[in-house]
């Protein structure tokens, strides 16, 4: 692996890890709020930083087949959200390569 | 009229008009000089007599007995007969001598004279008033080391004297009077130029004049003599002591490796961090030792026992770096919180910057400056004595770390991705760029290394040493060993033919010329080095 440092956003709006406040994502990044996680509400975003990416999985979801990865904060190591690596209805498919964060696992810091 | 040494008075046999190229006249006046500078006088003359061509005229030899005397009125009257070297102002000649006799009297207490001086003499030069302004400033001075620090004028009478006389020699027609030593300086500047051009380049020892300065691969280091295995976990950082005696090593495990460099064995392994150790710094006097972690503490060890003389509480985030100013009572340490800040060896803070989240830094060897490198892509320069930053060098990309020279003028810097950028920190420009070493994702290191820091070696993500030639940029070896990622290379100050990287692997590579590699692995097959760490041929 080697030294990696985790990454310091700078923006206005950041949301961060809840248990370390490690920065995960910019509010530009923000996609879409309509999304339901594993603790309710949660958010698509186009990019993350700092997370530890797990293997892929097959998931059924209420809008069809989907493979994803699970994503974990890469500073505490908690689960924050998956990331969709494929989406089989056409639909859906703009979500690919998108992530998703459990609006109850992360924290909004404005400066 | 001064003599021309050109036109010799004596025409004597002239055995060729040129010497394989170089004009016979030039030739033959050096080689005056040189004999006469290593004390064969009476040969000099003989030779002078000879060939006809005189070292200086005895217009020269005068005004140069009345600068080293002092005789002050008659080196002005000569200075005027002078043939001076094209677009050289004789006044400003004159007032440099003025300026002597001026700073001369002052040292001497006679001031009454010395503002005589400056009224009548030093005063008719208009052409440079704020030059004047100081010189009359001057005379407020109340001790002689006041005088010379503000004047930057040596105390000695005959050693400023003599500089005056360089400075004033240099200004005069080279056909009238040689420089001084100039077969030597043309000799030295000639095996600059081998040493320059020489790829390998580890040792002065066999420099001779007889033949052309060549060091041969054998004695360069491209082999491990040595594997250090201690750790864990991925080995992040190694740091030479300043005596080369000892090595010392930072891993992901949350320890510290001492390593003696005699036996190659493991002397000591501090343990009282409680997450990995980022970074390491050796005192300048090796006594002590920092060690910077992941848990935000950085501790400060007593290198002579080995105990932990305090931990300090400062940062809120994972510590970076750390440096140590040359007086050993001082050093900084960095964090991604973002401060540096600034401690003495007690653990009291003396002072904070909070500008940005530093990766590494580094502070020259004269103390003078201190180069950082940031989260936002910018190298920071600051000056230590103003604690002011000085200049601010936006890259552009992801820094990884950052190294400076021994003559304090230049940092080396890791680039995402791939490159190894050398900057003039005092011009503020980049000088030279080492492409090659594969970086990406993680930190990885680079360092000065060889006899006079010719060399820049880097670890690399495709688990390689990368060797370059500092001055020309040339790829000279990389050096394959290691398994994974390449995270720090580190050259030993005393030794410049040895140098360490650690790896991702749990190993410090030790890295010799292959000559001492047979030397060791003879003793191996006599039974009597097995103790000599673990070897691998």
């Amino acid at each position: 692996m080697g030294l990696r440092y985790i990454v310091y956003l700078s923006s206005d709006r950041i949301y961060t890890c809840k248990q370390c406040r490690t920065h995960l994502t910019n509010h530009n990044d923000l996609v879409s709020k309509q999304f339901r996680g594993q603790h309710g509400a949660a958010f698509l975003f186009d990019a993350v930083v700092n997370v530890a990416q797990g293997s892929i999985e097959q998931r059924r979801m209420t809008t069809g087949e989907h493979r994803v990865r699970d994503v974990k904060c890469a500073q505490c190591g908690s689960y924050v959200g998956w990331k969709y690596e494929w989406a089989e209805p056409p639909s859906e498919q703009y979500k690919i390569g998108k992530f998703i964060l459990e609006a109850e696992l992360i924290v909004l810091v404005s400066k | 009229m001064p003599v021309d040494p050109m036109s010799p008075t004596l025409p004597i046999s002239r055995p060729a008009s040129t010497y394989c190229g170089h004009n016979v006249t030039e030739v033959t006046r050096l080689m005056i000089q040189a004999l006469s500078d290593i004390g064969y006088s009476d040969l000099a003359t003989s030779l002078e007599k000879a060939s006809g061509y005189s070292i200086e005229t005895p217009e020269v030899a005068s005004f140069r007995k009345a600068i080293l005397s002092g005789d002050w009125d008659d080196v002005e009257a000569r200075i005027r007969m002078l043939e001076l070297k094209p677009g050289v102002d004789v006044e400003s000649l004159v007032f440099s001598v003025h300026r002597q006799k001026f700073l001369e009297l002052l040292q001497a207490k006679e001031v009454q004279k010395a503002m005589v001086v400056l009224r009548t003499q030093l005063s008719t030069y208009q052409s440079d008033l704020s030059k004047l302004h100081h010189l009359s400033s001057l005379v407020m001075c109340t001790s002689t080391k006041d005088l010379c620090e503000r004047a930057n004028w040596e105390s000695s009478r005959p050693k400023s004297r003599l500089a005056l006389l360089e400075s004033i020699q240099d200004k005069i027609s080279p056909s009238v009077m040689i420089a001084p030593h100039r077969l030597a300086t043309l000799l030295t500047q000639a095996q600059e130029s081998q040493i320059s051009k020489c790829l390998y380049h580890c040792s002065n020892q066999d420099m001779t004049l007889y033949t052309d300065h060549c060091c041969t691969k054998n004695n360069f280091p491209t082999v491990t003599t040595h594997e250090l295995v201690y750790h864990s976990n991925e080995v992040w950082y190694a740091q030479f002591s300043h005596d080369g005696k000892k090595l010392a090593s930072a891993s992901k495990d949350g320890t510290v490796a001492i390593w003696d460099l005699d036996s190659f064995s493991l002397l000591h392994v501090l343990d009282d961090h409680s997450d990995s150790v980022t970074y390491i710094g050796w005192s300048p006097d090796d006594s002590m030792m920092l060690t910077c972690s992941r848990d935000t503490t950085v501790k400060l060890w007593d290198m002579t026992d080995y105990t932990l003389m305090c931990t300090l509480n400062a940062h809120q985030v994972q510590v970076s770096s750390c440096a140590w100013l040359p007086n050993g009572k001082e050093f900084v340490t960095s964090s991604l919180d973002p401060e540096i800040i600034l401690w003495n060896t007690s653990g009291t803070k003396l002072y904070t910057w909070s500008d940005d989240r530093i990766y590494d830094l580094s502070i020259t060897a004269d103390g003078k400056k201190m180069v950082s490198i940031c989260t936002r892509h910018m190298i920071h320069v600051y000056d230590l004595e103003t604690r002011e930053k000085t200049s601010q060098i936006f890259i552009g990309k992801f820094l990884t770390c950052v190294s400076t020279s021994s003559d304090s003028r230049y940092a080396l810097v890791n680039v995402t991705a791939d490159e190894i950028h050398l900057w003039d920190i005092e011009k503020i420009q980049l000088v030279r760029k080492y492409v090659g070493q594969r970086q990406g994702h993680f930190i990885i290191r680079s360092c000065f290394g060889g006899p006079s820091q010719n060399f820049v070696a880097s670890g690399s993500e495709d688990s390689r040493v990368y060797i370059w030639n500092r001055e020309y940029g040339t790829l000279i070896d990389t050096l394959p060993g290691h398994v994974g990622t390449v995270n720090c290379v580190a050259w030993n100050p005393k030794d410049p033919e040895m140098f360490a990287s650690a790896g991702d692997d749990h190993v410090i590579r030790i890295w010799e010329p292959k000559s001492r590699l047979l030397g060791d692995s003879e003793k191996l097959s006599n039974g009597n080095a097995i103790s000599k760490g673990k070897l691998r041929i």
